[in-house]
């Protein structure tokens, strides 16, 4: 009977913690990282180029601004997302937007600004993010496009 | 002395020994592969998002005061209008009789690089003009497009109307 039951323990109890340690630990990281990108990235089609001569991007601390495509503004709540706020494309959004850019300009003038848009969106809507850092005071734009070495 | 407490150790090492060797290790290494499966994955999908690096024009400046060291040389203007979906589904044109209006992003290109050999000084400025509705992708392959022929002073104007 004692030889039964010292055979089955070992099993069953080592086995358990550590898995449930690391699954924990798993299911952390995932919402983090979930969060973190829901926050900073939108999920759109880039941009994608013949022979992009586009640079890889720095180690330089930098915001995003997210364009949300028609169709999604109203799942992301505006059209201009920059790191967890979103604005409206109108005078106002954009108004609140160029001064949301100035106090992140003005509290570090060295980070870069990126702008992320649909490969469809509409250049004026693009313009505007442009103008609002320019008016911001932020001399120069990151623009995100998509990397395909399978064209050419 | 020893002889009768000799069994019991023996049996104690060999039943607990290998089973906390054995059983801990083989869910940790599923989980590391996993972990590092996701990881090469995801490394994968960063480094396709690239930039371009792009000078804004200064607001309330008019654009031939914006480099006091620039040269007199007038800055060529591109406008661009989508006519599709497609990539490729853009017109260009331009108010420079040596670049023309070319009926392709390629052909801007081979456009641009000719011209500059025989025209352009090294820091000709291009004022890109895209439409309101003209695609974004489309306005940045013309962006591309100088920056493949070598040239790198542009700037994205006003949408036109």
């Amino acid at each position: 009977m004692s030889l039964r039951t010292d055979r089955i323990s070992p099993g069953l109890s080592p086995n358990l913690t550590p898995l449930v340690d690391v699954v924990f630990l798993l299911i952390v990281f995932f919402i983090v990282v979930a969060q973190i990108t829901t926050n900073e990235r939108l999920e759109l089609t880039l941009p994608n180029l013949v022979d992009a001569q586009t640079v890889e991007p720095t180690d330089q601390r930098r915001v995003i601004i997210n364009v949300a495509p028609q169709s999604e503004v109203a799942s992301v709540g505006g059209v201009y997302l920059l790191s967890g706020e979103t604005f409206p494309d109108d005078n106002e959004g954009i108004a609140a937007l160029t001064d949301r850019l100035s106090v992140i300009h003005a509290r570090d003038p060295a980070i870069a600004v990126s702008i992320r848009a649909d490969r469809m969106e509409q250049y004026q809507r693009v313009h505007e993010a442009m103008r609002a850092c320019a008016q911001a005071g932020v001399r120069r734009v990151n623009l995100i496009a998509q990397r395909d070495e399978t064209i050419r | 002395m020893s002889d009768p407490e000799l069994p019991p150790i023996r049996r104690r090492r060999s039943r607990r020994g290998p089973a906390k060797l054995a059983i801990a290790f083989t869910p940790l290494i599923d989980i590391v592969f996993l972990l590092l499966l996701y990881f090469m994955l995801v490394a994968q999908f960063k480094t396709k998002e690239e930039l371009f690096q792009l000078d804004l024009p200064r607001q309330g400046v008019s654009q031939s005061a914006v480099d006091p060291f620039a040269l007199p040389a007038e800055p060529i203007r591109l406008q661009v209008v989508s006519t599709g979906d497609g990539p490729e589904d853009l017109s260009i044109q331009s108010d420079d009789p040596i670049i023309g209006s070319p009926s392709s992003i390629d052909a801007l290109t081979s456009a641009v690089a000719a011209a500059r050999i025989s025209a352009l000084g090294a820091d000709q400025l291009f004022l890109i003009q895209p439409r309101a509705d003209t695609h974004w992708e489309h306005a940045l392959a013309v962006v591309n497009a100088i920056k493949r022929a070598g040239l790198s002073r542009v700037h994205l104007l006003e949408p036109a109307i």
